[in-house]
């Protein structure tokens, strides 16, 4: 045994396993153990591992320690580092403070534990705090090593329940400085979220706060603003008391306001605001659409109102507003459905209602149609049945059944007349310019809320899709819901309508317009279809372009921009189909003014008459000329350039028809020649200089030229007939037998004919060629 | 048609023909007679044209029907048309241009085969601004004028220069023409309204007034 002490290895790591009071008895067993294996040098590296073990640092220069007398509270914050030469001094100390309390450790003497110079229960703290890292150091022995652990533990439990109870008392008497000492003292305990939940448990919003049972007006589900009001400072006010509260009692030390924060809007806000959207959507107005402003309240009232907080620091509102918007986020994911769910349903009512409206009023005024020709025909009628029964009774039962029913059908007539005269006045309110306007404004408004989201990063994308979704409902239920039906009834008065039977409408009302222009009212619908069009286009700029919501550069891949060019593809083709059918009425109207005012002798007048018969267009000439100046400008300003010249070209190369067919069924002398010749330069000038379209005047030059071949005189119709082989003198636009047929008109066609076939039919083609 | 569904506002109709070269300004010399208007861009005439023009001759109404006709017309049937009832006309040349003076004799023979015997004719060297590019001698024309017993005028029909003074000078020459005629068919006691040849088959009076402006005329 006495051996084994001579190996110094073994002597120290015999050394090393002992507490300091065997350590200095091991050292002192004999002389070489002492001033060989335990050498000061050895010696020294035994305190200075002891040291370590505590948490200390050697150094190579002493350090001054600052505190002349340390205590058992502070000593382990004001000697940290030693040398090696220092080791055994310095432990001194430590075991001086300590070795104390350890032993009542051992002893079990919990009772009065700490000796009076350690009253506070700071110092208290930090020496229980101390002893958890100085028992291991200095107990080697395990099982005295562990109860003194033991005790520890039971002492500190001891301890803190303590505090608690101390700091308890402290909130309930509103003692917070003492309050914020205990903080200090727990988190020495390292009990700091002990500290927190009391906090929390001491600070619970719904006991010291009670909110309004509803914000909202419970018959309108409107934002009761009042309450709102009271609701909001209720908020704004306990958050700021509590900020302070905690910046009073954990200052900057313990992070706990911005938990306690999150925990009151996860669990009382969300909950809170919650139960308050939380209502049905069967009214017209559902509280989740309030959404948006109490949001933005919230924001305004809360969020920039929150005092500054030393326990968060600078960025107290923007977590705040995190916060906020993260436990808000399933509220208003489901309001922006919501939204975009009423809007769709809100469009559509109001086209419907519009449509159900118009049938009404329509209905409405076609029964007073009725009832005012009634009223018209019975008087008659009365008189007509009287004189009828007077004559003979065989007789009345007769007629009076035939003029009855004549009767009825001329009324049935006159009905549906003046019926249909109603509906083309009606044509241009089928396209609503101010419900259309209405619609856009609202869709407006919900993008508007919506974009209230928009700032929340995180459901940023969502927003946007959702406004895309209303915009594209407010196309489609523009669309389907209104065009398209005021389109397709339009184009049906419009087929429908007839200026011959509408001329000869006997029995009219006095309230009505008799002087229908059907085409008219038809540009007054595309110009408001028009409009409307531009209205979403500037919309769609404005609202979602500009604001974002549409990514510009991907313009041509977006369904949105496909929604609004379908939309635009339909309008035109409205446009195009009831032109279309409104230039076919408007030369039913020219036919019709040629076939009533193109008098016999217009062209072909009496030579007794001819004297006194002044060279100017003739009444059909002008009232045509008139209608198609009243029809072709319609369009200007309505649509664009290219739709405006197929339109005009159109009714201008139609009209020319309409004029061909006019020569051919008048006669013309060659003394009413100039008075042909004058309605074709009136026509020519009309196209030329009035409409300018310069694709169809060569066919109104070419009728110039056809006038020429009245006016030639009979005696030269051999000349005739080579003006007629002559193509090139009619702008190319006649062919032969075209104007073959046209010669026939002449009223000495019978004589001239010979003479005229013989030329076309008789000379070589050469001859025909080279006048 | 009836005769009382007009209302004359003018005692006198004449038909006045325009012919001349083409391109010799015979439309812009009408508009400018007729609404004072001229046309830099003005196009070859196709077929014919008119226009009216009232002017008091001697406290008479004369409505003036001027026929502007196109300079290129090849149909001696469509010329001669043209020609049938005219009263007078004016042979219309360019001074800048020799070949559309040249051509002025053609027109006259024409004119003289076609026409009235008695229509009044005036010559016109239209173009008067071009005078650094005149290729017609004024005293030239004017001598051609006397032997053809021609009114002559040079006009501009851009400046406005003697265009009302060309035209109011055959007018009144037409109308004192017929005024002289009307005296001698009345003392035949022929019906001049309604008599369909002779000189004064297109000098249309208006019949209500008819009486009343013969009886004047003397």
């Amino acid at each position: 045994m006495a051996d084994l002490l001579k190996v110094t290895d073994i002597v120290v790591g015999i050394a090393s396993q002992l507490s300091t009071k065997d350590y200095l008895s091991f050292r002192q067993v004999n002389k070489e153990v002492y001033h060989e294996h335990l050498s000061e040098t050895n010696d020294a590296r035994i305190w200075s591992s002891k040291l370590k073990e505590l948490g200390l640092h050697e150094t190579e220069n002493e350090e001054k320690n600052t505190i002349a007398h340390p205590n058992a509270a502070n000593i382990f914050g004001e000697i940290t580092t030693f040398t090696l030469q220092s080791s055994k001094t310095v432990y001194s100390q430590y075991y001086k403070q300590f070795q104390i309390f350890v032993e009542k450790l051992y002893r079990s003497e919990l009772n009065g534990f700490f000796p009076a110079q350690y009253s506070d229960p700071f110092s208290q703290a930090c020496i229980l705090n101390s002893l958890v890292k100085y028992i291991p150091a200095e107990t080697k022995d395990f099982s005295q090593c562990r109860k003194a652990a033991e005790n520890l533990g039971v002492l500190k439990g001891l301890f803190v329940n303590t505090a608690i109870k101390e700091m308890d008392l402290a909130y309930e008497s509103e003692e917070f400085d003492a309050v914020a000492d205990f903080v200090v003292v727990l988190s020495k305990c390292n009990e700091e979220n002990v500290a927190a939940d009391i906090f929390k448990s001491r600070n619970e919003f719904a006991t010291e706060v009670e909110l309004p049972s509803s914000v909202f007006d419970l018959t309108s589900n409107e934002l009761d603003i009042l309450q709102f009001q009271v609701t909001l400072s209720q908020i704004s006010n306990f958050f700021n008391s509590k900020i302070e509260l905690a910046d009073r009692i954990f200052g900057e030390s313990y992070p706990v306001t911005l938990g306690y924060i999150e925990n009151i809007i996860a669990n009382n806000l969300t909950e809170y605001f919650g139960s308050q959207l939380n209502s049905s959507l069967d009214g017209s107005l559902a509280p989740i659409e309030s959404m948006p402003l109490i949001y933005k309240s919230l924001h305004k009232e809360v969020v920039e109102k929150l005092v500054s907080s030393r326990n968060v620091g600078p960025r107290l509102k923007d977590m705040f507003t995190e916060l906020f918007d993260l436990y808000l986020e399933p509220k208003i994911l489901s309001y922006l459905d919501i939204c975009v769910q009423k809007f769709g349903i809100k469009v559509e009512q109001m086209f419907s209602n519009f449509q159900k409206e118009n049938s009404l009023k329509e209905q409405q005024q076609n029964a007073q149609i009725y009832k005012s020709l009634r009223d018209k025909t019975s008087n008659q009628q009365l008189i007509d049945e009287k004189n009828k029964f007077l004559t003979s009774f065989t007789k009345i039962f007769k007629i009076s059944n035939n003029a009855k029913t004549e009767e009825e059908e001329q009324l049935q007539m006159a009905y549906n007349l003046n019926v249909m005269n109603l509906s083309l006045n009606n044509i241009q309110v089928l396209v609503s310019l101010e419900l259309c306007y209405k619609v856009v404004q609202s869709c407006k408004n919900c993008i508007e809320d919506m974009r209230t989201f928009l700032r929340i990063r995180n459901i940023e994308g969502v927003v946007k899709v959702k406004c895309q979704e209303i915009f594209k409902i407010l196309i489609a239920c523009l669309s389907k819901d209104h065009f398209k039906p005021g389109f397709d009834k339009a184009i049906a008065v419009l087929e429908q309508y007839d200026p011959n039977k509408m001329k000869t409408l006997q029995v009219e009302l006095e309230s009505m317009d008799s002087q229908v222009e059907p085409l008219i009212k038809f540009t007054e619908l595309i110009n408001t279809g028009d409009i409307v069009l531009q209205m979403i286009s500037i919309f769609y700029k404005n609202e979602l372009v500009q604001m974002n919501i549409v990514d510009k550069n991907q313009d041509f891949l977006n369904d949105v921009v496909q929604a609004e060019k379908n939309f635009e593809t339909m309008v035109d083709d409205y446009v195009a189909n009831g032109l279309n059918v409104g230039i076919n009425k408007l030369m039913d109207e020219v036919l019709f003014v040629f076939g009533t005012l193109q008098l016999p002798d217009d062209f072909n007048p009496d030579p007794k008459t001819l004297a006194g018969k002044e060279i100017k267009p003739s009444k059909a000439a002008v009232k045509n000329v008139q209608l198609l100046s009243n029809h072709c400008f319609l369009l200007t300003g309505a649509t664009d350039k290219g739709t405006i010249d197929i339109y005009q070209q159109e009714i201008g190369e139609r009209f020319f028809n309409e004029i061909v067919k006019n020569i051919k069924k008048n006669l013309i002398s060659s003394d009413g020649a100039i008075f042909l010749i004058c309605d074709l330069n009136y026509y020519y000038d009309f196209i030329a200089n009035t409409l300018k379209q310069k694709n169809i005047t060569p066919f109104f030059a070419g009728l110039k030229t056809v006038g020429q071949l009245y006016l030639v005189s009979g005696s030269d119709s051999k000349e005739l007939g080579k003006m007629i082989c002559d193509l090139g003198r009619f702008q190319g636009v006649f062919r032969q037998e075209e104007i073959y047929e046209l010669v026939q008109r002449r009223t000495d066609w019978v004589k001239v004919r010979r003479d005229v076939e013989k030329v076309m039919y008789g000379l070589g083609v050469s001859d025909c060629t080279i006048m | 048609m009836n005769n009382e569904d007009y209302g004359y506002d003018y005692d006198y109709l004449f038909k006045i023909v325009l012919i001349g070269d083409s391109g010799v300004g015979k439309s812009n010399l009408l508009s400018r007679f007729t609404t004072n208007e001229f046309n830099m861009e003005s196009k070859s005439t196709i077929g014919v044209e008119f226009a009216t023009r009232t002017i008091e001759v001697e406290g008479k109404k004369i409505k003036a029907q001027i026929w502007d006709t196109a300079g290129q017309e090849r149909y001696r049937a469509i010329t001669s048309a043209y020609y049938r009832g005219a009263v007078g006309a004016l042979i219309v040349y360019d001074i800048s241009k020799s070949s559309s003076y040249e051509n002025c004799n053609h027109w006259l023979t024409e004119l003289r085969e076609n026409a009235d015997e008695n229509v009044a004719v005036g010559l016109i060297g239209n173009k008067s601004d071009l005078a650094h590019l005149r290729a017609v001698p004024t005293d030239e024309a004017k001598n051609f004028a006397q032997e053809n017993q021609l009114l002559f005028t040079e006009t501009s029909a851009l400046n406005s220069a003697n265009v009302d003074q060309a035209f109011r000078e055959l007018i009144t020459a037409i109308y004192q023409m017929v005024s002289k005629h009307q005296v001698d068919l009345n003392e035949y006691g022929a019906n001049a309204g309604n008599a369909p040849k002779g000189p004064t088959i297109s000098l249309t009076p208006a019949p209500a007034k008819k009486s009343k402006s013969s009886n004047n005329c003397c």
